[in-house]
């Protein structure tokens, strides 16, 4: 087990390194920059020294060295267009990242899981048929479209839930307020996430059906729940925990449309206007943090195979 | 997204009254809170609740965006403040005096003012923070605004003056404008990017308005500053949401948990007709135009500029773009600047034909298929840049497309972040023409945009008379000579355009009907009379 994870930590490492290279030659090869420069009313006295104080006119290999000189103290840097230090912009944010990806998943896995087996078992059924067809409608409707139809419906015409943002303005909340915000970006989230886990069950549930050990099973007589519920399930679940893997770090970097529409203050918000303002040392460290989410994600996932299938070693 | 919100818009017309809308919902908190022991009421019914699309920075001499500007003039109070005709009025300072040279400017200071912490506001504090203000090492985004200030005096705890390079007239506009006080106690060092926790969540000013609380990218909450020298603010609390969507912000003003959202003429048609907002439409100091890069031989003749001016129709423009919320412009000077806009101009005609006759006389003639071209057979063509994502100036930079067509030039558009064409653009002259604004202080003050090699005179324009008269602008002092010389500079504009004037704008702001007393003026200027603004219950 050891020797697998350091061996996993040092190809994760290569992976950041080389994520973090590439995303620092992208950002600052892409058109325009930082915001803070882009008022046409700047003199180019002020221009010269806000550069200078960012540290823009430096060669770029030089600020590549920097910036991995600071990583390497455990400093993420200053963040452009708010003014504090990215691991305080990002800690800020990481609580509400959190709880909506931890909710959209369990939503998605509680009513994925259960519906793809129930369509497997069943398929061409009406219920089958149904699911897959809202699965489809699912990842077909476009988020934001979704998010603001959400808003129109739930919070303007039948007000049940609020418009936005992750508690009351102004208000200390509480619990039943940031569950109440909470409803909407969470159902809209897990929609495409459910959807797509969804198919993969139903598809990896069925081919698990017509395995020689369910013939076997049946022929022993053993009731189609037993099998449903303890062969073929755990068979199904490893494409499934491998699209949770997939879906995880999605979740957690990339949610900034749902993020926006709710005004939910996360992570995924917080790359978008750090990549539209040019805030070249936040959008590293978002960037930083995401690959990190990537890797342990994996690495978690390599290691929830050998608990589901006994059969996989580490050695592969 | 646009035309999902206006489609969606219009299923709401039978939507519940607000009174039992906030029952419903208070219905489910109800619920829910009851399943859930600890939690606090939510409702603040005498706030107003104001959208911002980022975290802003809390600290009036680094703010560089106008979210941050909007709600540092809640929190900090400056010397001055604009009335409703935009003239500077007395805010923190009391009187002022001005030596006869114009080199001097002396401020009384309000007695007995308290910063929010309760510490005593001085003269050493203006001092401190109009030394930080031309001090480029300091981050600050006001350096340009005061680059006449030599120097600053503290004469005694209330007197403070102010020594100039040159007798400077747009000073005082320029003091009421962005320039909030910081208090010299609340900072160790002159740096002001280093102190985070006043910029971004314990900022500390004089205005009457506090901050409560700030949750970064959900809110900041104000409360009302019992110490406030003026009158008692009507509000407990002024909330500012961080909304980042346009459409969200409608979204949230109709579902009422917002008070006032600045909204394009696109959203027009989804607040309306919504029971319980209104709109008003407030002049702002601002003029679009299309500038002409005249670096390039092109649009260097006066003539050429002239005749572009003709071929445009501004009416159909101001009509249809922006639905009515714009003025019918003369020159640079918006009209809201009442006293220096010269509202005896002959306002600029649409006529194709006469902008075809004085191309011609500039030696461009319509070729077999009615393009334009030059004795050399080049043709009258060129590229016009657009900010992307303002449906508005995308829009406005169509229709003078096909009014340039119309007589026969070739005008293509190309869109870019509006990032993308400041800088890798416009300030390096790599444009032929550019549809833009200018948003200036109250002030007629356009040196800097059209004096010959300013920094900020991006369509390099040059004109001797305009140079003069714009230069003893802004040096003369007294009214009455200096609203002759706009005037002069306005006529002189007419003959030699700097810019082809397109509109002058006006802000559009879907309010609650609830809300009460926003002086009409701009948002920006609004919120300097927070403390006027009240909800009715």
């Amino acid at each position: 087990m050891i020797p697998f994870l350091l061996r996993r930590a040092g190809h994760a490492l290569t992976v950041i390194l080389v994520v973090c290279t590439a995303t620092f030659a992208l950002v600052h090869l892409a058109p325009g920059g930082p915001a803070v420069l882009a008022d046409p009313k700047l003199s180019m006295e002020e221009r010269a020294a806000i550069e200078a104080r960012l540290g823009l006119d430096r060669p770029l290999v030089v600020q590549y060295g920097l910036w991995v000189r600071r990583l390497a103290r455990g400093d993420l840097g200053t963040s452009f267009l708010y003014e504090v230090p990215n691991s305080r912009a990002i800690g800020e944010r990481l609580p509400n990242t959190a709880l909506l990806a931890a909710t959209a998943l369990l939503l998605s896995v509680t009513l994925a899981v259960p519906l793809g087996l129930w369509c497997a078992a069943r398929p061409g059924g009406w219920i089958d048929r149904t699911v897959t067809g809202l699965a489809f409608i699912a990842m077909a409707v476009p988020t934001f479209w979704l998010a603001i139809g959400a808003i129109f419906t739930f919070a303007i015409a039948v007000p049940i839930f609020p418009a936005g943002g992750a508690t009351a303005a102004g208000g200390a909340g509480g619990l039943g307020d940031r569950l109440l915000h909470l409803v909407m970006p969470a159902v809209v989230l897990a929609a495409v996430t459910t959807a797509e886990l969804l198919r993969y069950m139903r598809s990896a549930a069925q081919s698990a059906f017509r395995q020689p050990f369910v013939r076997v099973a049946r022929a022993k007589g053993v009731a189609d729940r037993v099998i449903a519920l303890r062969h073929v399930l755990r068979t199904a679940l490893i494409p499934v925990v491998t699209a949770l893997g997939i879906q995880l770090p999605r979740l957690v970097g990339g949610a900034a449309i749902t993020e926006t529409v709710f005004a939910w203050p996360g992570i995924g918000r917080l790359g978008v206007q750090a990549a539209l303002g040019r805030d070249y040392p936040l959008v590293m460290a978002i960037t930083l943090f995401i690959s990190l989410a990537v890797v342990v994600v994996n690495i978690v996932v390599d290691l929830l195979y050998l608990w589901i299938d006994p059969r996989i070693r580490l050695e592969a | 997204m646009i035309g999902g919100v206006t489609t969606l818009a219009s299923l709401r017309q039978d939507r519940p009254v607000p009174g039992r809308r906030l029952m419903s919902r208070r219905g489910f908190t109800l619920l829910l809170l009851a399943a859930c022991a600890g939690a606090e009421p939510v409702d603040a019914p005498n706030a107003l609740r104001i959208p911002l699309i980022n975290d802003p920075i809390l600290n009036p001499v680094l703010a560089p965006d106008i979210g941050s500007v909007l709600i540092n003039k809640v929190i900090f109070s400056a010397l001055v403040r604009p009335d409703e005709q935009l003239r500077p009025v007395p805010d923190l300072a009391t009187s002022w005096t001005t030596s006869d040279d114009g080199m001097t400017w002396t401020f009384l200071l309000r007695p007995g003012v308290r910063w929010h912490d309760g510490e005593p506001f001085t003269a050493r504090d203006v001092k401190f923070t109009f030394d930080r203000v031309i001090d480029v090492a300091s981050g600050s985004r006001l350096r340009s605004d005061f680059a006449a200030v030599a120097g600053i005096d503290v004469l005694d705890s209330l007197t403070v003056s102010f020594r100039l390079h040159a007798p400077f007239a747009p000073f005082l506009a320029l003091l009421g404008y962005n320039a909030g006080i910081l208090p010299a106690h609340r900072f160790r060092n002159g740096r002001l990017a280093e102190a985070i926790d006043f910029n971004r969540s314990r900022p500390v000013g004089t205005g009457p308005f506090r901050v409560a609380q700030a949750t970064a990218g959900s809110a900041i909450v104000l409360e009302r500053n019992p110490h406030y020298y003026g009158a008692t603010p009507a509000l407990d609390r002024v909330i500012f949401r961080i909304v980042p969507d346009v459409n969200a912000q409608v979204a949230q003003l109709l579902a009422g948990e917002l008070d006032i959202v600045p909204i394009e003429p696109a959203n027009l048609p989804s607040v309306e007709r919504a029971r319980g907002v209104s709109v008003v439409r407030n002049a702002i100091v601002q003029h679009v135009y299309v500038g002409f890069n005249q670096t390039h031989e092109m649009f260097q003749p006066a003539l050429v500029r002239q005749a572009l001016g003709l071929a445009v129709n501004r009416q159909a423009i101001i009509d249809g773009v922006l639905k009515g919320a714009a003025d019918f412009p003369r020159g640079t000077i918006p009209s809201v600047l009442a006293d220096y806009f010269d509202a005896a101009l002959p306002a600029p005609a649409y006529a194709p034909d006469s902008a075809r006759v004085l191309l011609g006389r500039a030696g461009w003639h319509p070729d077999a298929e009615g393009r334009l071209r030059n004795n050399a057979g080049r043709l009258f063509a060129f590229t016009l840049l657009v900010d992307k994502g303002n449906p508005t100036r995308e829009q406005a930079a169509l229709a003078v497309q096909q009014d340039f067509r119309r007589i026969g030039i070739d005008a293509s558009i190309e869109t870019m972040e509006f990032a993308t064409l400041v800088r890798d653009r416009v300030l390096p002259f790599k444009y032929d023409a550019v549809l833009i604004w200018w948003m200036t202080p109250p002030d007629p003050d356009q040196y800097a945009f059209y004096a010959t090699g300013q920094d900020n005179n991006h369509v390099r324009y040059s004109n001797r008379r305009v140079d003069s008269l714009l230069a003893a602008g802004r040096a003369t002092l007294d009214t009455v000579a200096r609203k002759r010389i706009y005037a002069e500079f306005q006529r002189q504009e007419q003959a030699d355009p700097p810019v082809l004037v397109l509109f002058y704008p006006r802000e559009i702001l879907a309010v609650n009907a609830r809300v009460r007393g926003v002086p009409a003026m701009g948002l920006r200027d609004a919120l300097r009379h927070a403390e006027a603004i009240s909800v009715s219950r």
